[in-house]
Order: C-alpha cells, then structure tokens, then sequence
C-alpha cells in the first residue's frame, strides 16, 4: 500500500494549475440556455487552444491519452481552483466521443471528433423513453431503414441539453421488441433535422435541465449508424469512457471542498460558534468526504489497466447519497433563509434541489444496489 | 504511485495471521455451551511466538519490526475471529513501553512474559503522570498490565495499583468486564504520540467486524430459502447486504489511506486516522445490526457470531477514542487536511 506521486505527476500538477489559474472561465456558470451553452463551448474552447482538450482521448484522435495519475490530478485541479468541469460537454467528450472513436468508421472519426475538441459542438444523449428509464433496454423509438436512410418515429425524454444541442447519440429501435437488447441501434441524429420537436421541461430545480424530444418521419443516413445495426446496446452499453476515474477523483475532491465551505457557512450563521449537533454531523461528513475520496483512489489504481469494475457503481453511489447528506445539512444550518432560492442562500438552496438527481439518472441508486448485491456481493438475481 | 490495496507481501502477511487465527481461534469457539479449549489467555505464550504482540515493534524488544499498515492489516483479521481485544493491548502496550524508554518492558510484553488487558475510561483519569479517575477493565485479570487510551494519548500502569477491581455484568459476555478506580495512581509510561496510532488499529478492528458481520450476512442471503428462493433474491435483502458492503468499503478505503498517512508521516495523518475511526464505527455498528436482521431469529441467538460482533464493535468504537471525541478532533482541523494529493 502506498501513497506518493512522482517527480513528473508533481511537475504535471504544478503546470496544470497554472494554466487553470490563468485561464478558467471568469464568472458563475449560467445553468440553462444558449448562456450555458455559450460558457461550457467557451471554456472547452479555451482547453484546446491551451492544449488541454481531450484529456482521457487517445492521442492518435487528438486527445492527451493522459494516465489515469494525470486525469486525477487535472480534476482535483479543477476542483481546488473551482474551475468548471465540461457541464453539457460532458455527454460528448466523456461518452459519445469515446464511442465513435471505439465503434465509429474513418469517416465518423473525421467528420465528428474534431469539432468535439475544438469546442463547436453540443451533443445530447437520447436513450430514455417514457416507457424505459431503468430498463432501458425497453426502449421502442422505432428506426425504419428504408435504402440509405433510416426513418425515426417515436419519442425520447429527459434529454439533457437538448433544446441546446447539435446532435444527440440516439439509441433506436431497428429490429424486433424481443429479445429487447437485440434489434437496437445506435446512431448519430442531427437535432436541427425537420420532424424533430424538442420541448424543454422545467425541473424542481428552476432550470430546463432536460426536454422531451419528438421524432416524426426524421430522416437519418444509414451511414450515422455506429457499429453494426442491430448491434446497438452493446456500442451503447460498453463502459467506454477512456476516463480513468479522474472524474469521480473530481467529484470526490468537489465534494471536500463543499463541507469545507459548509462549514464555512456554519460558522458565519453562528456568529462564529457551530452548535454542537450541526458540529457533529460537520465533522461526520468530513470524514465521509475524506473515506469517498480514499475510495476513488482504491477503485482508480484497481483497475488500472482495465475499464473500472462494478466497485466504480459503489463509489457513486457512495457520492451521491453523501452529497445529499451534504445539501441536506446546509438548509438546516440556512435556518429561515432556506426558503430562498437567490442570492447567498441560492447557492446552496438550489444545487439542494438540483443534486438530488445524482441518485436517479444513469442507474438509479435502488439499480445501484441491485449492482452490488449481484456483482459484487454474488447474490442471486434480485430484480 | 497510489495503491491502496496490500502489496503481496502485505498480502502474505494478512493470510498468514488470518490462517492461522481461523484454525487456533475459529469463531465457532463461542457458542454456548462450549467452553472454548483455547483462550487467548491460556495460548499467550503461542501467540507471543506467534509475534502478535509485537508485529511493529522495534527488533531491540524482540519485533518483527513491520510498519503500521501490517499492524493495521493484522488487527482487522484479529476483529474478524473475534480474538480478545487484549491482544491489540499488549501490542500497544509495547510500543508505550518502548515510546516511554522501558524496553525491558516492551521486550517483556512482546515475549508474552506479561499479559495486558485493555481499560477504558469512565472518569476521566486525568493528563498524567498520576491519575485518578473510574474505569472499566476488559478481559483482565490480577498481575496484568493496563492500557488506558486518554485524552492525552495511551497510557500503561499495573492493574494492581488500581483500587478494588469490582466484577461487573458485561455486554459482552465472552470479555470478563470489571469497574475499578484509580487513586493517585502512577503510570508507567505514558505516549501522546501514539494516540493515532492506537486509534488507527481501533479503526482496523472496526473494519474486520464491519466485514465479518457482512459476510455472514451475505452467505446466509445466498443460502436460506423462503418463498421457494434463497432470501438474497429479495430486493430489501440484497440491498441491506449491498448497504453493508458500501459502509464496508469506504472503511477500508478510509483506515487503509490512514495507515499509509501515518506510516509516512504525512501532516494529514491525524485528521485520516480520525475519519478512519468515525467510518469504520458506522460501519461495524450498522453492518452488525442489518446483519442480526438478515439472519432473522437466527442471528438474535447467542449461537451466531452476530451478536459478538456488535458488541465488540460498541467496545471499539469506545476504544478508538469516541465517536464523540473524533467528531470535536476532526472538525478542529483546518482546511488544510483536504487535499490527500498535495
Ligand atoms: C437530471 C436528469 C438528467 C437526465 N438526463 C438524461 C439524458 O441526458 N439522456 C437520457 O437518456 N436519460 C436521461 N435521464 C433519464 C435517467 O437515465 C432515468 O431517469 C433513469 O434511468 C431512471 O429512469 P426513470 O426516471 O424512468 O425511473 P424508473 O425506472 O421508472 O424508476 C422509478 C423508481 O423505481 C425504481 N426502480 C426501477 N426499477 C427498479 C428495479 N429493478 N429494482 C429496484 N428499483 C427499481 C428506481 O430506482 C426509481 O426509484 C436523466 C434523468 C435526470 C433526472
């Protein structure tokens, strides 16, 4: 067991953080719209003019192919200056670019890689439907391949970004509803095609963080499938992202530093002093910050070589529930100022509101659990 | 380089001490009825030959001269077969011995020429040298040594010093409890810096009960049948048992990050080895409870380790120093112990 960084990662911090010293966007990151978008293609943009665009990416598609030590230390980077990670970026350069670049041809590879990393592009990810959301695998948005196109009909929703996005990485139905996961295919939709309708939906959280997205007659070239037809859940399915586990490095060292500004605001509510039971449960979650990011390191340096286990679901798991714990908390120490939702106490009171989806999109924390029991622990089938 | 999982010498070291302790002390040992052939007491001189007692102590007191991360890892197979938390006494009893320059007597200790027995505080007994103050003994008899985790760090004094030893009713029924008082008592030899350190291997039992009480829990899901299929297959089940191994995981992750802090000397090391302790207790004291749960009527017999489990982990989160104590410890930290990677 050990603990120690080496000469070149302590050199390699040292150059990351001051590049994102001198270079992360000014300013709060709008959170809804063409600002939002605007501010997430601005800061990518500046990544790749600074050289630091595609940091998990292979170099051969103009990537950094950074290890896995180096991805952690530019996300707690990020996290120490509180510099933004992708926002809605992240869909393209942590999961669709990595697909193409798995399963896509030479000429997908040229035609949308690039503009990925040069920060012109937006993509969404349309896979759930209002008849499949943990069982994905349901889906029925129906793809019908008529010569060298493929007509879409049907719906997607909860589409993060979409009202915002260029293209979406859309999981269709091309073959027959069973067995589900066959007869699925993964393609490449241009969200600015006619037939489609893209309506916004305000969530808890006061933004449009996601929309519904209607497909009439919408026609796709074959050409936009990636992989095989049919073969679509497992281009889509495959843990692909080339990230090593920098993210969750990341999130965890957000996470340390939100207690530390909880804290913050615990004593500034108190006039200086934390009543004891706030202090206790204070201290309970710095523990927990520093057990998460102790994890993150385990599950990171586990698996190395390969794509991180199902210990990765754990410590997302983990994360999400203490952020709750964390919001949780903070309108506790607000008192009477929790009820608003501007101004200081919005910082707090809106991410309270918005961070609970960590526990339902993208494997919700009951689909964790099922993980667990099943892979982990070797339980029967609970589900 | 970051790895927090054991090297395979360290992984040596753990099934060595695991093997060895399921064959000498297996936890079936304590089921009722049965008086255990083997007691720690009785087998003190094997496991001093063993070298439980002085797995990292210095080899001028007859170590094995390992580090803190061997102690920590041996500490949580310890917890696991449920061996007399006088074992991690005496361990640490000879590192206050020798912290405090008496290696005649850490060599004594690490030889199993003297037997050790955990107090616990009940009255403060004060900053030392001289103490007064009430206490608990924990598996100890007449002519043992006594190790005191205080405020101000581990502390050790004869038993015979103490004032009336009174035996007392326990919890836990496998561990003789007794109430004593100090009376102006002298310690001999007293270690504020090992305070962590003791702390760190409370953690590690903490962590090998967490762990234990899971993996019965699981085997027992896996196997028992109701409504045609092994209980596991239930969803509340499995995510009781996908709970335990979350609160599980993170305090292996914590107290094994810990015990590197503390073996490099890091600044962070007090503030992880506090976190350590805080995670772990959680982890045993809610694994053991969910684990009681699965097991049904089964796991609420004396017959089933369970109940040991969870009464240990009670025990050692009090040794750690607290929960109370770790909580006021770790919010005194400035924000400078957050970043691991600095
Ligand atoms: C903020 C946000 C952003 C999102 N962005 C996207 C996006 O960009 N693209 C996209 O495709 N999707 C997106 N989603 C959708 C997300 O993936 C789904 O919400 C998720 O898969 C759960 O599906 P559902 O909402 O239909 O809930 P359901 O599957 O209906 O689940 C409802 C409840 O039942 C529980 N449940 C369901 N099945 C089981 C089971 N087998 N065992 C135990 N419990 C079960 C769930 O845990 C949950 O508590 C987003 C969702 C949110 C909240």
């Amino acid at each position: 067991m050990q603990f120690a960084f080496a000469e070149q990662d302590i050199l390699f911090r040292r150059q990351v953080r001051a590049w994102i010293a001198a270079n992360k966007p000014a300013g709060l990151r709008p959170d809804d719209g063409e600002a939002m978008r605007a501010f997430d293609l601005g800061w990518q943009r500046s990544k790749y003019e600074g050289g630091w665009a595609g940091l998990a990416w292979p170099r051969e598609y103009g990537g950094l192919g950074l290890s896995a030590m180096q991805q952690i230390i530019w996300y707690e980077e990020c996290a120490r200056a509180r510099a933004p990670l992708e926002g809605c970026l992240s869909i393209c350069l942590n999961h669709a670019g990595p697909t193409i670049i798995a399963f896509g041809s030479e000429e997908q590879k040229a035609t949308y890689l690039p503009p990925i990393l040069r920060g012109e592009v937006v993509w969404c990810q349309g896979f759930s439907e209002p008849g499949a959301g943990s069982d994905l695998a349901a889906l029925r948005l129906r793809g019908e391949i008529r010569g060298e196109s493929i007509i879409l009909n049907g719906q997607k929703i909860w589409t993060s970004h979409a009202h915002v996005a260029d293209y979406q990485e859309t999981l269709i139905r091309t073959g027959a509803l069973t067995p589900k996961h066959k007869g699925l295919s993964w393609v490449i939709v241009d969200m600015k095609a006619p037939g489609i309708t893209i309506r916004p939906i305000r969530t808890i959280a006061h933004n449009h963080h996601f929309c519904e997205v209607f497909y009439e007659d919408v026609e796709v070239p074959l050409a936009n499938v990636v992989g095989a037809v049919d073969d679509g859940w497992r281009v889509g399915m495959s843990t692909l992202s080339f990230e090593r586990g920098g993210l969750s490095a990341g999130r965890a060292a957000e996470l340390r530093y939100l207690v530390e500004e909880l804290i913050e605001l615990a004593r500034e509510t108190g006039g200086g002093e934390i009543d004891g039971d706030t202090a206790a449960q204070l201290a309970r979650l710095r523990a927990e910050a520093a057990a998460l990011q102790s994890m993150v390191y385990e599950t990171v340096f586990a698996s190395a070589d390969g794509p991180p286990g199902p210990e990765a679901s754990i410590d997302y798991l983990y994360c999400g529930e203490l952020l709750q714990r964390i919001r949780l908390l903070s309108l506790e120490v607000l008192g009477p100022r929790a009820l608003e939702a501007q101004g200081e106490a919005g910082r707090w009171t809106l991410p309270y509101l918005n961070d609970r989806y960590y526990l339902i999109a993208g494997g919700s924390a009951e689909i964790r659990r099922n993980i667990i029991a099943e892979r982990v622990l070797g339980l029967p089938r609970s589900y | 380089m970051i790895d927090l999982r054991p090297s395979p010498d360290q992984q040596q070291v753990i099934d060595s001490i695991g093997g060895y302790l399921r064959r000498a002390f297996p936890v079936e040992r304590f089921q009722p009825g049965k008086a255990p052939e083997t007691t720690e007491r009785n087998a003190w001189r094997e496991l001093a030959q063993q070298g439980f007692f002085g797995l990292a102590a210095p080899e001028e007191v007859g170590g094995a001269g390992f580090s803190v991360i061997e102690e920590m890892l041996a500490q949580r197979e310890m917890a696991r077969t449920l061996l007399s938390p006088s074992v991690l006494a005496a361990g640490l009893a000879a590192h206050v011995a020798h912290a405090a320059g008496l290696n005649d007597l850490a060599a004594a200790i690490v030889a199993g020429e003297r037997h050790v027995a955990f107090g616990s505080e009940i009255d403060p007994l004060g900053a030392g040298p001289v103490l007064d103050g009430i206490l608990h003994l924990i598996d100890s008899q007449a002519g043992d040594l006594i190790v005191v985790m205080t405020a101000g760090g581990p502390i050790l004094f004869e038993r015979d010093e103490l004032t009336e030893p009174a035996p007392i009713a326990g919890m836990d029924e496998t561990l003789a409890l007794h109430r004593a008082e100090a009376r102006s008592l002298r310690a001999l030899a007293q270690a504020p810096e090992l305070r962590s350190r003791s702390t760190l291997l409370c953690a590690a039992a903490l962590l090998g009960t967490a762990e234990a009480a899971r993996d019965l829990a699981v085997k027992h899901a896996g196997i028992r049948e109701q409504f045609g299929k092994p209980i596991g297959a239930f969803q509340a089940v499995a995510h009781h048992c996908a709970d335990m191994e979350l609160r599980a995981r993170a305090a292996r992750a914590q107290t094994a990050f810990a015990a590197i802090a503390l073996a490099d000397g890091r600044t962070d090391a007090a503030f992880n080895v506090s976190a350590a302790a805080l995670v772990s207790s959680d982890a045993a004291i809610r694994n053991a409870t969910m684990a009681i749960r699965v097991l049904g009527a089964m796991g609420f017999t004396a017959e089933c380790a369970l109940h040991l489990y969870l009464k240990r982990s009670h025990l050692y989160e009090l040794l750690a120093g607290g929960s109370r104590v770790h909580c006021a410890d770790l919010l005194r930290h400035d924000g400078a112990s957050i970043r691991a990677a600095d």
